[in-house]
């Protein structure tokens, strides 16, 4: 890759274009031969960018000749001239003309023989022209390139950063050289070629001129227009063929012409005029200059005066001979050209080398010439032919001389300085060294360290070695440790504290801290230190002085001691002692614990030793006086009694006395001691109480087997109860048996196992009973006892682990509980609820529990046959989803309003409400709510019965019931029309009997007739068909008028209808046409059964906020069998009855759908054989 | 009061035509013609021009709302009230022959003695509430 950076790119563009357009300015140097100046941008690339660029912008450049000249060669030549220079330039030939020079004598002339003869055929003289130019051109660009180059170093020498491209003399010295040589030889060169062309020129006029002028003084001999003359004058003028003449009119148009006029035709070529009248023609299309030149014709024309007509006499020639001629004579100047060049540059190399050797040598010897005067010797400088270098020489000789010797001089002073030094820093050693001798024999440590984050120690006494057991050098620089790392870590923090508190408060230090020794035992070290500022006012440095003031302290700790170990003592001291003359009985002495024991004072004994009685406690006092006699035989005392203190209260003390006799046996004193032992006598008591207590206990547990062992398992207890359950005597087992006697072994054994994977060791015997309650305290589990007889019975054990108040295991401690009684309730409530499970499990009917937030709890098989969900999908689940939506979305709310009002929707009520399947199915079913409240939640048990099929088959009933009420009353119509008109006489009177069986079979008729009525009804209210058109309707009114409308049934049994009570004036909300309906339904009934002549009696009557018709008869009553079944469907109390007093046995069930739907009740009370009172109730409207 | 005489009665079934006409006659002195079917009765009600008419519900072929309607379309007979007498008498079903333009509905099986009754209040009912007709 090349990295081109921008500046490069940017030279690089202007190089190309520069390249362009110096080819685009191309200067004939002699006729035919082009100067281009397109390499000058090449060469400066060559010097300036390299090999790439170099090649890049000489292509540019070259793509001009193409234009130039109509062939590549050229192209190729200066591109493979630039890539050679700026590759030799490149390997160090850093002389663009030289580079050059190799170039064309090396490649660049055996390519032009052979592009040039070899490929485009042209004649040696004209290839050996080319193949001296084309150097000539390029060495002049790199002539001209290297002068800019010098310029361009010389003007922006600042800029330069290296001596690689700063010019030198020699360079300059063979440019400017070859420069004048090129011009001085040049210029006469290109003066006499032209010169040269010039003169042929003037030849060639002259000969056409001659020719014309001639053929105008033949034609002027002749008088008169006489073509055919002057066609001979011109043929005979015509010398050769390559010359062409004719005759010209006043308008430039050819009258006769003698050979082929070329010049004539402007559209072949076009005319450049040249000097005094002779022009040239240069013919178009694609040809070299010189070839161009070659095929172009001279002509000029002179006037005619004199023949009429004719004004001109024109002539032209070929220009062949003419540039052949010139060619000839060109290629010496050429020639001389090209020596010119050539000895000029080897004139100008070897003349600025010349010129240049004298300076360079002098440079080389300058370049010693520090070394030397450093050194002190003396400079010698080459001498030069030439005067000014030989001057430069000597003066430079001089100068260096005299430095040489000032430098001698100053290096003598340096050196006596330097011994001064020495001496100097010899001394300070010294000083040091006292210094440091000082400091290591003075007992504390000296430091100075920097006031950075660790404290660097500059500098620290060797002694710190015995306060820390590291040597100084460790410390100094932090080179090892930081001495912060040696403080005791509790302590660092105290001691950053007190010093920067002292740095900040401009105070010093001082304090006592611990230091961890290596050895790790903890030494106690003093310090006392001062910041010490600088110059600035800033702190640098912090100067301390430590001390090991470890012994100091353990002498301090070792007395503190030892003062406490005595306060102990005295404070302990828990003994009274005493003394006393064995002549008088005087006290000698008391230890002052008397008085704490006692709460009397020594004193009071010392006064009168007697008083000591009256301490003793009342009841002990005769066994005390009673053992003080004794003592005097035997001479021991020991007796536990109590004494009463002033302050009230009792106290136990043990006292003990014994004579002290002298040498000779005779008794002189009596010593006695005593100890306040209230205090145990009080533990021994309530010793005695637990004990009593814990035993009582064990006796009553008698349900409760209670086992204590020691730590080894050996039975230590038993109670009464483990004797009852187990069947063994205590006698049996304490102090002899491990609780393994009682315990199946095969239990222990697996529950061993258990604990051995749990803990990862072997756990087995006594431990597998112990391992749990010594980590956690106590553990409960069910083991079998197997008693005495060989019975087990199943037991639930706590055992626990007793300790002492040292935490020592005292041993373990094992209640166990029979628990027969127990696991027999578990298996009947295990079975129960087996048995509960399995009827769930068997019943048609689903039942989901669900809890308060409608979360489902249960769902037995039944229920997952019935949605199509399985228990495990659905329980977890909201019972919403069974439900489709309005109540799917609104029944969080209906459980949140009947948990927080207790308003029921469905709760405690069953009824008719569609599910949902799981298959997305719709289906009706009824569902049952009832509320359970377990464990003080509330959950929900829902009974579901899929009534699909029953309701398929309801349809289909009342479909039929419909269908076939319908076809019935055709027929019906006509038989029931046909005998009624018989039975109204209409045709005729009839003989009685046959009206008799007339009337019976039209009664009939009536009766199927309302049958099929009051089945339409049933059908219609069954199938939710009834549309009822409720509204305000004035009570009253509606009554009478139904009253009277059933006057007539009852005439024929004289049985009148009576409207008794308030008439209230009210109004209620109903279908007046059903009200109507059940009313007349109540009288007919009323009616029906009343007697014959009976009165039924109709009743209106306010009760809050509704109002009650009752329809009272004096008939049988109702049957207290029947009561239950009144309103149901096709009920009748007595089949014969029915048969007697007609009727559907449907009516009241239709007047209860009716009055219910209607937002009202029905009832009745009736006594057997007194009669019945039906009534219905209906809500009174309000506003 | 006009005078309320002749009734056309509109009826598939023989055996009621036959009652029918014989509690009319006889027992209410009314003229009746029977016709067995709508087609029959949009044929021959602008012969008999009737009072009243009388038309079932039911009826193989065209039943009688249709039979309602196009009598209707006839001008001459147009003003001509008619009563159905049916078997389907559900509110609904009352409600949509009224909403047709019938007189009244008189329900099937019917009282033979009651009946000539029962359509001579339909029609004082009627006469009543009829609009009084400019002279």
């Amino acid at each position: 890759m090349i990295s081109i950076d921008r500046k490069t790119l940017a030279l690089s563009a202007i190089l190309a274009f520069l390249a362009w357009t110096g080819n685009w300015l191309n200067m004939p140097l002699f006729y035919g031969v082009d100067f281009i100046f397109g390499s000058i941008a090449a060469m400066l690339a060559a010097a300036l960018l390299g090999p790439v660029a170099t090649t890049v912008i000489a292509a540019v450049g070259g793509l001009y000749t193409l234009v130039l000249w109509n062939q590549p060669y050229a192209l190729i030549t200066f591109t493979a001239e630039a890539l050679t220079v700026a590759l030799l330039y490149r390997r160090g030939l850093r002389n663009l003309i030289l580079a050059d020079l190799v170039f064309w004598v090396f490649l660049g002339l055996p390519l032009i023989l052979v592009f040039y003869h070899g490929i485009i055929g042209m004649e040696w003289q004209s290839t050996l022209l080319i193949a001296l130019k084309q150097p000539l051109n390029g060495l002049f660009n790199a002539l001209v390139a290297g002068i800019i180059l010098l310029v361009v170093q010389t003007v922006f020498r600042s800029t330069m950063q290296s001596d690689r491209v700063r010019p030198s003399l020699f360079e300059l010295l063979f440019h400017v050289l070859l420069c004048s040589i090129l011009l001085a030889g040049a210029i006469p060169i290109i003066v006499e070629s032209n010169a040269q062309r010039d003169r042929h020129e003037a030849f060639m006029l002259e000969r056409l001129e001659q020719i014309a002028q001639r053929v105008a003084a033949d034609i002027a001999s002749v008088p008169g227009v006489e073509i055919k003359t002057w066609q001979n004058h011109l043929a005979r003028a015509q010398l050769s063929p390559q010359t062409s003449l004719a005759l010209l009119d006043h308008d430039g148009r050819v009258l006769i012409e003698q050979g082929k006029l070329a010049a004539i035709d402007k559209q072949t070529g076009q005319i450049k005029p040249l000097d005094k009248g002779l022009a040239i023609w240069l013919p178009y299309g694609k040809l070299a200059a010189m070839e161009r030149w070659k095929r172009g014709r001279y002509l000029t024309s002179i006037a005619l005066t004199g023949v009429a007509d004719v004004a001109q006499v024109y002539i032209e020639q070929d220009a062949e001979s003419l540039v052949l001629d010139f060619e000839k004579g060109r290629l010496p100047l050429f020639l001389s050209l090209a020596l010119l060049l050539l000895s000029g540059i080897i004139v100008s190399y070897l003349l600025s080398r010349w010129l240049t050797h004298s300076l360079r040598n002098l440079e080389a010897a300058s370049f010693g010439l520090a070394d030397a005067i450093g050194n002190g010797l003396k400079p010698n400088l080459p001498a030069s032919p030439i005067m000014e270098y030989d001057n430069l020489s000597t003066t430079l000789n001089e100068m260096a001389q005299r430095l040489t010797d000032s430098f001698n001089e100053q290096s003598e002073i340096l050196a006596g300085l330097e011994r001064q030094v020495q001496a100097r820093t010899a001394d300070l050693k010294q000083n040091r060294d006292q210094y440091q001798s000082l400091v290591n024999n003075i007992p504390g440590i000296v430091y100075r360290c920097k006031l950075d984050e660790n404290w660097t120690m500059l500098y620290m006494s060797a002694i710190v070695d015995n306060i820390s057991g590291y040597p100084a050098s460790d410390f100094i620089d932090n080179s090892m440790r930081s001495y912060a790392s040696i403080i005791h870590p509790d302590d660092t923090e105290r001691v950053e504290r007190s010093v920067y508190d002292a740095i900040a408060s401009g105070t010093g230090w001082e304090l006592e801290y611990r230091i961890l020794h290596k050895d790790g035992s903890i030494r106690w070290a003093y310090e006392k230190g001062t910041a010490i500022a600088g110059i600035a006012g800033n702190i640098d440095f912090l100067d301390g002085f430590i001390l090991d003031i470890t012994d100091r302290k353990q002498a301090e700790a070792a007395l503190r001691e030892s003062e406490e170990k005595q306060r102990h003592i005295t404070e302990n001291i828990r003994e009274v002692f005493w003394l006393r003359n064995a002549d008088n009985d005087r006290l000698i002495y008391i230890n002052p614990v008397y008085e704490k024991i006692w709460g009397r004072s020594c004193q009071s004994l010392y006064d009168d030793p007697s008083s000591f009685a009256e301490s003793i406690f009342e009841d002990d006092k005769p066994v005390f006086f009673q053992k003080m006699n004794q003592y005097r035989h035997s001479g021991q005392f020991d007796m536990e009694y109590r004494i009463a203190t002033p302050d009230g209260n009792i106290r136990w003390v043990h006292a003990q006395s014994f004579p002290v006799k002298d040498g000779n046996g005779q008794i002189i004193r009596h010593a006695g001691r005593a100890v306040d032992i209230t205090e145990s006598m009080r533990a021994e008591s309530e010793r005695k109480r637990v004990t009593h207590l814990l035993t009582s206990v064990l006796n009553a547990a008698s349900e409760m087997s209670i086992i204590a062992t020691d730590v080894a398992g050996i039975i230590t207890t038993f109670n009464p109860g483990a004797e009852r359950m187990l069947g063994f005597s205590s006698a049996e087992v304490i102090g002899k048996k491990t609780p393994a006697l009682f315990h199946k072994a095969e239990e222990v054994a697996a529950r061993g196992l258990e604990l051995s994977q749990e803990f990862g060791r072997p756990v087995e015997g006594f431990r597998v009973f112990i391992e749990k309650p010594e980590q956690e305290g106590a553990e409960t589990r069910e083991w079998t006892y197997i008693r005495k007889d060989g019975r087990h019975i199943p037991v639930s054990l706590v055992v626990t682990t007793m300790r002492s108040d040292k935490g020592d295991v005292t041993g373990y401690l094992g209640i166990a509980q029979n628990i027969t009684e127990r696991k027999r309730a578990e298996a009947a409530l295990k079975e129960q609820s087996l048995h509960t499970k399995a009827i769930l499990d068997t019943i048609v009917d689903g039942i989901i529990t669900i809890d308060r937030t409608g979360k489902i709890d249960s769902f037995n098989p039944a229920a997952e046959r019935i949605f199509g969900y399985q228990a495990a999908d659905i329980v977890g689940r909201n019972i919403n989803i069974l439900m489709p939506n309005p109540h799917r979305d609104a029944h969080d709310s209906y459980l949140h309003n009947y948990q927080s009002t207790g308003i029921a929707k469905i709760i405690g009520i069953g009824r008719e409400i569609e599910g949902l399947r799981k298959n997305g199915e719709l289906f009706p079913m009824e569902l049952a709510i009832s509320e359970v409240i377990l464990q003080g939640q509330a959950m929900y048990v829902g009974m579901v019965r899929d009534i699909t099929e029953r309701k398929r088959v309801d349809r289909m009933k009342n479909e039929f019931v419909a269908t076939v009420s319908h076809e019935l009353r055709t027929p019906l119509t006509s038989i029931s029309g046909a005998l009624g008109l018989l039975n109204g006489g209409v045709l005729g009177e009839l003989p009685k009997p046959v009206l008799e069986i007339i009337s019976i079979a039209y009664d009939n008729s009536r009766r199927l007739a309302d049958l099929i009525d009051d089945l339409l009804d049933m059908e219609k209210i069954a199938g939710g068909k009834i549309q009822f058109n409720m509204q305000k309707q004035d009570l009253m009114p509606l009554i009478e008028q139904t009253v009277d409308a059933n006057r007539t049934y009852g005439i024929g049994r004289r049985v009148s209808l009576i409207l008794t009570g308030e008439s209230p004036k009210v109004d209620i909300y109903a279908d007046a046409q059903r009200l109507q309906q059940v009313l007349s339904n109540l009288l007919s009934n009323a009616v029906k059964f009343s007697p014959d002549g009976g009165d039924v009696y109709i009743n209106v009557k306010q009760i809050n906020e509704s109002i009650r018709i009752t329809v009272a008869d004096r008939g049988p009553g109702i049957p207290d069998g029947f009561r239950d079944r009144v309103f149901q469907k096709f009920a009748q109390a007595d089949a014969s009855d029915t048969r007697k007093k007609g009727g559907t046995g449907l009516g009241l069930a239709i007047s209860r759908e009716l009055i219910e739907r209607m937002g009202g009740r029905i009832g009745f009370e009736s006594i057997e054989g007194e009669g019945a009172s039906f009534y219905f109730e209906m809500p009174i409207w309000k506003v | 009061m006009s005078t309320f005489q002749r009734i056309l009665y509109v009826e598939d079934e023989p055996d009621i035509q036959t009652v029918a006409k014989l509690a009319l006659e006889m027992v209410g002195g009314f003229t009746v013609k029977i016709c067995s079917s709508g087609e029959e009765a949009l044929t021959e009600t602008a012969d008999f021009m009737p009072d009243l008419i009388l038309l079932d519900v039911m009826m193989p072929g065209m039943d009688g709302p249709t039979t309602f309607n196009r009598l209707r379309e006839q001008p001459i007979i147009a003003e001509i009230p008619i009563v159905f007498m049916t078997a389907k008498i559900q509110p609904s079903e009352i409600a949509y022959y009224k909403s047709l333009g019938a007189v009244d509905v008189i329900a099937k099986p019917f009282d033979p003695m009651t009946l000539a009754d029962q359509i001579r209040i339909i029609w004082e009912k009627r006469e009543q509430n009829a609009p009084i007709q400019a002279v």
